[in-house]
């Protein structure tokens, strides 16, 4: 595809684009080359974009009702309006005009602090403004370079430095999305050099990827953005490209507002603000206040206030130290855990939930601990887990982007608190520890059994915490109790003197970690063998409940 | 089209594996069923590390066609059939 049939395709879309009904128009374009005609067609007839958060068809249908049109490359479009294909040539053209640097070009969504979708606007102005920064920052660099895009250019990041940069600047793109590794390396090749416009994520596989060492030599630059690429995966791209990959931070209200490149030995990897960017600390929170001609929300003067904790360094460097509320980053999605964990309150089957990431095959996923309603409850006994979370995953699903959706699930009587009656994030954590199989406790691990009684299907222990665990370090500084971990280990260890072998468990459910338990406390242990299979564990004290739930044993241990 | 049951089965217990999926035993998969669209729930950074699997496993490469790459990945039948075409014959 050459310039000038960029300009027809543009010429024919923006054509057609006049006789339809003004206002804004939803653009649910996937391929990046049908995307850049969409945008510049619209911006000719002096309409503005609307890019989805998400393509899930509860926000789809959600947009289309409040814009004037939709714009789709995608068969079967849900939305209930008609879309027009932007590749699709009509007979009439539109002559190209010069482009209004103040029009409102773009309007683009970012997840709150309320948790609800905020509508981003962006003028013309901010995007080239941006663009020209890039060219002047790495233009020279990136050469003639073809980009090969791996991010969604329906974000800000993979829109300018996937789409926009390159299109103004006459460097060559690919037409259709890139998402494996393979795709990666093969299209290097076929190019002979590119630039890799990519995410942590994407990065980390490429990484991994067998034939990566074939990019030796073809990448004039690589960029990550998104969420923090880590010093192994930048390494090791380094490793196998010799090209340190540049990572940008920067967010939908801001734009771009730093770039760094992790090299082996850098202990404090700090961040560079582009030149046009201004950042400060806020006093007040302690997160980054942005001046930039990018920033499009907020009073212009006073800048941007994000939710990024930082320490200034010396010549407006700084350090990030993660943020002040309970957004997170998963794959390239920005998530309000609050958010969801409202909207999973709002079904039938949930009384209460808390959401966390947690490590799952290398990955950060969403996990969720819910508390059922009695339907829930109902529903969880007959049906089992599996198709109560079946059900909540797709709830979330009409809403939220896949990647978003809970990929582990645990249900309790209570959410697990701290004494001081906030969530206990650590309890939460404790429920998804790799397959609840800590290493074999250390012996000064063990509790010390005062008093064993025992009949065929129930073991009751009488116990005290020993003094000294060696958990306890971390677990917590100067305030040492029992990691609920360790807890179940013990019960596992009661139920082996029924079971005759160490029960692996396959799953786990309605734990509940009430009062913590702490050295020297005496308690008892109960562990019973239900008939279904679930081994039922108590642990309490004196004045205290500590602990209780099932556990279901990999092999049904039942055996007479 | 299904002589390739074993083959259907491997790559069953190589996606529960890579993707540690909870309460999904491998022969509950459906090898017909949709693997992106359904209550399995699988999304982009899964395809990413099933396809990684899969290349390394059976030495096949995925190719930059996207349009053919979805039908590839439809269903487990589907990436069965692929593997079975691609693969390098064994002895």
């Amino acid at each position: 595809m050459k310039w000038a049939d960029f300009r027809d395709h543009v010429a024919h879309l923006a054509g057609r684009l006049e006789h339809a009904p003004a206002g804004p128009c939803l653009v649910e374009v996937t391929d990046p080359y049908a995307l850049a005609v969409s945008l510049f067609a619209l911006w000719n007839v002096g309409r503005c974009a609307v890019l989805p958060p998400n393509l899930q068809p509860g926000s789809l249908e959600h947009l289309a009702n409040r814009t004037a049109g939709v714009l789709s490359d995608r068969p079967g479009s849900r939305t209930l309006a008609p879309a027009i294909d932007p590749l699709d040539a009509g007979s009439e053209r539109s002559p190209l005009r010069a482009l209004d640097r103040d029009a409102l070009a773009l309007e683009l969504f970012s997840s709150g602090s309320t948790g609800d979708e905020k509508r981003i606007p962006k003028r013309l102005r901010h995007l080239e403004d941006e663009v020209d920064q890039l060219e002047e920052l790495w233009g020279p660099r990136v050469d003639r370079a073809a980009v090969l895009s791996t991010a969604s250019p329906h974000h800000l990041y993979g829109l300018l430095f996937g789409v926009l940069w390159p299109l103004v600047s006459g460097r060559l793109i690919h037409a259709q999305p890139i998402l494996r590794p393979s795709e990666v390396v093969e299209g290097a090749r076929v190019l002979g050099e590119c630039t890799l416009v990519s995410v942590p994520a994407h990065l980390r596989r490429l990484a991994q990827h067998r034939n990566v060492a074939a990019l030796e030599g073809r990448c004039r630059a690589i960029f990550s953005s998104g969420g923090p690429l880590s010093q192994a995966t930048a390494h090791a791209m380094a490793g196998a490209t010799g090209v340190t990959p540049i990572e940008a931070l920067g967010s939908t209200e801001t734009g771009g507002i730093a770039w760094r490149a992790q090299r082996p030995g850098d202990a404090r990897p700090f961040w560079n603000p582009f030149p046009k960017v201004e950042v400060s600390c806020n006093p007040e929170t302690g997160t980054a206040r942005v001046r930039s001609p990018f920033v499009s929300v907020g009073a212009p003067d006073f800048g941007f206030t994000t939710a990024d904790l930082i320490e200034l360094l010396p010549e407006g460097r700084f350090l990030l130290h993660g943020r002040s509320d309970r957004i997170v980053k998963v794959g390239e999605k920005r998530l309000d855990l609050s958010a969801m964990e409202s909207d999973l309150r709002t079904h039938d089957l949930v009384a209460d939930a808390a959401l966390l990431l947690v490590d799952r095959a290398g990955e950060s996923r969403v996990a969720a601990v819910l508390v059922l309603t009695p339907g829930g409850e109902r529903l969880l006994c007959a049906e089992g887990r599996r198709v109560v979370t079946v059900r909540l995953a797709e709830h979330l699903g009409r809403r939220w982007d896949p990647v978003l959706v809970p990929r582990l699930w645990r249900t309790v009587s209570t959410l697990p608190e701290t004494e001081r009656g906030k969530r206990s994030i650590a309890s939460l954590r404790a429920l998804f520890e790799p397959s609840l199989q800590p290493p074999p406790a250390s012996l000064e691990d063990r509790p010390e059994v005062l008093e064993t009684v025992r009949d065929a299907t129930s073991v009751q222990r009488r116990c005290r915490v020993p003094e000294s665990l060696s958990c306890w370090p971390g677990h917590f500084p100067g305030a040492p109790v029992v990691p609920g971990v360790l807890q179940i280990d013990w019960a596992m260890d009661a139920a082996s003197a029924l079971l005759g072998d160490l029960p692996r468990i396959r799953e786990m459910d309605r734990v509940t970690f009430r009062e913590p338990l702490r050295p020297g406390d005496d308690f008892w242990l109960r562990v019973d063998l239900e008939e279904n299979g679930w081994i039922r564990f108590r642990i309490w004290g004196e004045h205290a409940e500590h602990t209780s739930g099932h556990a279901r044993a990999e092999r049904p241990g039942l055996t007479g | 089209m299904t002589d390739n049951c074993e083959l259907e089965d491997e790559i069953k217990r190589l996606i529960v594996e890579v993707l540690a999926l909870e309460d999904v035993r491998p022969e509950e998969i459906d090898a017909e069923d949709q693997l992106f669209a359904n209550s399995l729930g699988l999304d982009s950074i899964d395809a990413l590390e099933i396809s990684m699997a899969i290349e390394a496993r059976y030495g096949v490469t995925f190719q930059g066609d996207p349009d053919q790459n979805e039908s590839i990945f439809a269903s487990v039948r589907t990436l069965a059939a692929f593997v079975a075409e691609a693969r390098q014959p064994v002895d």
